[in-house]
């Protein structure tokens, strides 16, 4: 049984099922009731068991407030996404390329481990960051082109706009 | 008219992983060249995608799973790299006209 009791385990195991359950039926194409069926035969033997030791798909809240939180986290994500990837072009179809790389350490306020895990994913595909190591409360981060050394400017501008969002979607 | 917008598309997305090449060959260290090689692949694939989806669309939901799956594993692979190359402390490029550090 999962460490933290019996409903932890169901919310947990429930959530990954779901999540297999849509990739299954994604890989398949069909949402045919025998498909289904067998869908979630399968998905439920690989979800029930995994859940049985700590897993970050405790995390998952399933609730207004939490789908509203990860629409707005989406929503920033994909305009941060192109902004990065016109920042990489500027950098690499520039005749010199003139940046000043560095190492920042910037904080981190979510618990969570998939809030985190998130957190670091997105933050490596956002503009001029690459993720380098997250412990406990500290991020450190390369920038491509480090302008201040100050942990509270480089927060807000590398995470400061997921942090919230990410709260609100994992626990 | 709608192979048209899926070519675009897929044009898109090639301009950007010819981006992503290009600023391997360009920058001057390891971890801007992760950097280049980790946002460029992912939008211009994302894009790439997209096109097909537009070209097939019966193919729209495993498009979309793979599209999640470059979406998680992309900036995994590349922290994992950068994070190893920090620890056995790669030399990293600091600008121009400065000298090269272990940090």
């Amino acid at each position: 049984m999962h460490p933290d009791g019996r409903g932890t385990y169901w919310r947990g195991a429930i959530g990954l099922w779901a999540v297999l359950l849509v990739i299954w039926a994604a890989v398949n194409g069909s949402l045919a009731p025998v498909v289904m069926v067998a869908g979630l035969a399968v998905t439920g033997a690989i979800a029930l068991p995994l859940c049985r030791t700590a897993t970050p798909w405790t995390d998952l809240r399933l609730g207004p407030r939490a789908i509203l939180g990860f629409l707005r986290y989406t929503a920033i994500f994909l305009r941060e996404m192109v902004r990065a990837n016109l920042g990489v072009m500027r950098v690499v179809y520039a005749p010199r390329i003139d940046i000043r790389p560095g190492i920042v350490p910037t904080r981190v306020e979510l618990t969570a481990p998939m809030a985190r895990f998130v957190l670091a994913n997105t933050v490596s595909l956002t503009p001029g960051s690459l993720v380098l190591e997250l412990k406990d409360e500290s991020l450190s981060v390369h920038l491509l082109d480090r302008t201040t050394t100050d942990v509270d400017i480089n927060t807000a501008a590398v995470s400061g706009a997921f942090q919230p969002a990410l709260a609100r979607t994992f626990g | 008219m709608t192979e048209l917008a899926g070519s675009l598309f897929i044009l898109l997305g090639s301009v950007f992983l010819f981006s992503a090449g290009l600023g391997l060959l360009r920058m001057p260290d390891a971890f801007t060249r992760i950097q280049a090689g980790t946002k460029a692949t992912t939008l211009g694939a994302t894009l790439i995608m997209v096109g097909l989806a537009i070209h097939h669309p019966g193919w729209t939901f495993k498009l979309l799973l793979i599209v999640y799956f470059v979406f998680v594993g992309n900036p995994v692979s590349s922290h994992a790299l950068a994070r190893s190359g920090h620890k056995t402390g790669t030399p990293m490029w600091r600008g121009r006209g400065r000298p090269e550090t272990r940090d």
